[in-house]
């Protein structure tokens, strides 16, 4: 066990180098990297939400190049099938015969892009829940499994919804994080045009080997998480219910639906793989704040009062989780 | 083998919860100590408080189990080793690497892959001197002490300003209410108050006054005295009044002159006063109200125990009458105004109503005793000497008819002295009588217990002067009748004000109707007895 603490350090390291080569293409965006790699290490899927043009599509191939992953795009539009995007089976000659024959499609790929995910018909969203779930795709009574590792990062626009289909809360619980894409600043803005507008663009290059992901994983599984984390996760994804005792007088007032297990799990999955960015063998309450509101936001849904009022689900989180700090904390 | 890190949670467990033991117990307090106050100040106000009622002893009582049950309430909420370690890891900003450290122990635990690098982190924290004062949350508990303390030092000065007797001690000595020293002896404790010698003083009461005006003579004694009084001690009162007593018997066997007799007279007079004041706390009222008791060297009006009939006794020495007695009851009569208010030419100026030791010289009777008055039960030791054997102080004669108060010579002889008795009242021993007189016997610093309201009050004399609003400064030879209906309407006046206390003025009322109608009947029998002029 005396070899473990270089290894966790390496393991750190590894993953700061990473999260450097990415930060090197994209211009700002801080959080969305960072939990972007922490997603990447709990192998959770993110739901990115932002304006076209602020580098959704160049951060997911950054990450795929960085880690020496497959990547795969799907551009999703109202017309995209199910097939389009699981791949399909087709006859094919070979030999001297014809042969049934499965032609995967974009979704076998290490890291996913599903861009303007909320395009696409429901039919062709749900394609992807088995995948994001299950990391496999059953076709034609045949279930095959992804590649490992698989995540799916997906992206919509949240200005542009005449014609769009929101997601189901089936699969949108299934996203670890969803990560609010802002714009960049001032600063940012004039990096970002140095950058691009240059001759030579800034590319990622590959930092981590294709084994080294598994590790980091595995790795993140086993870092500590004490009992008083686990309860504050536990409590806070309670703290979203309106039925619960736990809950603010806003949640039970304004929110339809909380969070979920699904919604502990990436809590608390999210702690510990940022603590292991960090070089911690244990989780910690700092964690769990940090990654509250990506891991949580989705999945309380706003009920008609709420909405009516104004509401984000961001705000109606944090008070949730203010309501437990006094708990805790004494 | 517990390590640095469980020892130092453990740490912090027990300092927290001591904290919030005590902290609970303020916050219960402060509320309670208020609240506590408040009820007794109302109780008080409304008069609904017993007399004597220790109500400083209640609201520290109620104060302390309030705390009591907030430290218990706290100590239902103590904190746990995991609470303890979640509150350090805060302190130290260790994120929460001791909570992590801690639940590596857990049993049931599989061991993991970074558990030696928490244990190891966790160890090193824990030694950091940091650790050892993490900066414990003294400004909460100081938050929650101030009001209660508060609370507790403003209560008990309002509980006892708003009533000195929240005390609830027995014994207290204070102005009176004319601005005297006084005894007080809360009647619901007396009992109480002989068995645990309690004896205290009222607040803004003035000890050393007391002390300095029962021991004039003795600075010592008076030092002694105010000691006991300040300190409660009743029993060391009392022997310091019968020590004192006894010296002044010693003393005056030794044989002293006149002057200096009379100023020991006087002194022992206002011991035994006192003492008979504490005995009479045994017998005179209760907490339901007593008798009143109102005793006087002027001479004055008393219920006794037996409640007899009122009745007057007024007589005129030459002025050196003087007694002394150790039983309550008891009365004296000096050179009585009475004689020149009457015009009585009986002999005899001083009778003892109850036995007692006293001795009595006779004064020499300067009027012709008058007086119409009968006095059924009326009796006098013969040959002055009373049942206890004291010398008798009567003696006077004087023709008046036919009453035992007015015997023109009294059997010892003594004295001449005038009597005159308007009435007969009756002179056993407890009968009520009204006397009158004044004259250097009447001394209105003297003490005088009165039982009112389960309170029985020792306190100088102040009210005897209301004798004054009736004969004071009359005309020797005025006639009765007249002189005794100017001296009803001049007694209305104090009346119609408030001036006088409440027992007396039913007293007043019922004196001056009682000596119209004897005067009416003393008029019915004019004409029979030359002895009588003046009289009705």
């Amino acid at each position: 066990m005396k070899d473990e603490q270089p290894r966790l350090g390496e393991l750190s390291d590894a993953l700061a180098r990473a999260r450097a080569e990415v930060a090197r293409v994209i211009v700002g965006q801080d959080e969305a990297i960072d939990l972007a790699m922490v997603a990447l290490v709990c192998e959770g899927h993110v739901l990115f939400e932002g304006v076209p043009g602020i580098g959704k599509t160049l951060l997911a191939r950054s990450l795929s190049r960085t880690l020496s992953l497959g990547f795969s795009r799907i551009q999703f539009t109202p017309d995209l099938l199910p097939a389009d995007v699981l791949g399909t089976t087709i006859i094919s000659q070979s030999g001297g015969g014809l042969d049934l024959r499965f032609e995967a499609g974009p979704v076998f790929s290490n890291i996913v892009l599903a861009d303007e995910i909320n395009r696409a018909s429901p039919k062709t969203q749900s394609a992807l829940l088995e995948a994001m779930q299950e990391r496999s795709v059953t076709l034609r009574g045949e279930s095959r499994a992804l590649p490992r590792p698989f995540m799916v990062l997906a992206t919509q626009n949240p200005i542009e919804m005449e014609g769009t289909y929101p997601l189901p809360e089936a699969q949108i619980d299934r996203f670890l994080f969803k990560v609010l894409v802002g714009q960049p600043n001032r600063e940012e803005l004039c990096e970002i045009l140095d950058r691009t507008l240059g001759q030579e663009l800034p590319e990622a290059t590959p930092v981590l080997g294709p084994t080294e992901l598994p590790a980091l994983q595995a790795a993140a599984r086993d870092i500590v998480v004490p009992e008083v984390v686990r309860d504050r996760a536990a409590r806070a994804v309670l703290a979203t219910q309106p039925g619960r005792p736990e809950a603010p007088e806003s949640v039970r007032k304004w929110v339809r639906y909380g969070a979920g297990p699904r919604g502990a799990q990436a809590l608390v999955m999210a702690a510990k793989a940022r603590a292991l960015m960090e070089g911690r063998p244990n989780a910690a309450l700092e964690d769990l704040e940090r990654c509250l509101l990506p891991a949580l936001r989705h999945r309380v849904a706003l009920n008609y009062e709420g909405l009516s009022e104004g509401l984000t689900p961001d705000r109606l989180v944090e008070e949730a989780w203010a309501s437990l700090s006094g708990a805790v904390r004494r | 083998m517990r390590t640095e890190a469980q020892r130092a949670v453990s740490r912090a467990r027990r300092s927290l919860n001591a904290i919030a033991l005590l902290s609970g117990g303020l916050l219960w307090l402060a509320p309670a100590a208020v609240a506590a106050g408040l009820l007794l100040l109302v109780l008080e106000a409304a008069g609904r408080m017993p007399p004597g009622s220790p109500a400083l002893a209640v609201w520290g009582m109620a104060s302390a189990l309030a705390f009591c049950g907030g430290a218990l309430a706290a100590l239902r909420r103590r904190l746990d080793d995991r609470a303890a370690a979640a509150w350090l890891d805060e302190r130290l900003m260790t994120r929460e690497l001791l909570s992590a450290a801690l639940g590596l122990s857990r049993p049931g635990r599989r061991p993991g892959r970074f558990d030696e690098e928490v244990a190891e982190r966790a160890e090193a924290a824990a030694a950091a001197p940091a650790a050892r004062h993490p900066g414990w949350p003294f400004a909460a508990l100081l938050r929650r002490a101030l009001p209660a303390a508060a609370a507790c030092l403003a209560l008990p000065a309002i509980l006892v300003w708003a009533d000195p007797s929240a005390l609830g001690n027995a014994f207290r000595a204070g102005g009176s209410e004319g601005g005297g020293d006084r005894l007080e002896v809360a009647a619901g404790q007396r009992s109480a108050a002989r068995q645990d010698g309690a004896l205290a003083l009222a607040s803004g009461a003035d000890a050393a006054a007391v002390a300095r005006f029962l021991f004039a003579e003795d600075p010592a004694g008076a030092e002694a005295a105010e000691r006991a009084l300040r300190e409660g001690r009743a029993e060391e009162f009392r022997n310091l009044l019968e020590r004192a007593v006894r010296d002044l018997d010693s003393r005056l066997s030794r044989g002293v002159n006149d002057d200096e007799r009379e100023r020991l007279l006087e002194e022992k007079r206002r011991l035994e006063e006192a003492l008979a004041a504490m005995d009479e706390s045994t017998w005179s009222g209760g907490s339901s109200g007593g008798s009143s008791l109102e005793r006087s060297s002027s001479g004055s009006s008393r219920a006794g125990p037996e409640g007899g009939p009122a009745g007057q006794v007024s007589g005129e020495g030459d002025s050196s009458a003087d007694s002394s007695s150790r039983s309550p009851p008891q009365r004296r009569t000096g050179k009585g105004e009475a004689a020149q208010v009457d015009g009585g030419s009986g002999k005899g100026g001083s009778r003892q109503d109850t036995p007692g030791d006293g001795d009595g010289k006779a004064g020499k009777g300067a009027a012709p005793g008058t007086g119409p008055g009968s006095s059924p039960g009326g009796e006098l030791p013969p040959g002055g000497k009373d049942p206890s054997g004291g010398k008798g102080p009567s003696g006077g004669s004087g023709p008046g008819p036919g009453s035992p108060d007015q015997a023109g010579k009294g059997p010892d002889g003594e004295g001449e002295g005038s009597g005159s008795g308007p009435a007969g009242g009756g002179n056993r021993p407890g009968d009520a009588g009204a006397a009158s007189g004044s004259g250097e016997a009447r001394d209105r610093g003297k003490l005088s217990p009165s039982a009112s309201g389960g309170i029985l009050t020792v306190a100088p004399d102040r009210a005897a002067s209301f004798f004054d609003y009736v004969l004071k400064g009359r005309d020797p030879g005025a006639a009765l009748p007249g002189l005794a209906r100017q001296a009803a309407r001049a007694a209305e006046a104090p009346i119609a004000n408030e001036g006088l206390p409440l027992e007396y003025e039913d007293f007043l009322r019922s004196y001056f109707l009682a000596l119209a109608r004897q005067l009416q009947e003393g008029a019915a029998a004019q004409g029979a007895s030359p002895a009588t002029k003046g009289a009705p």
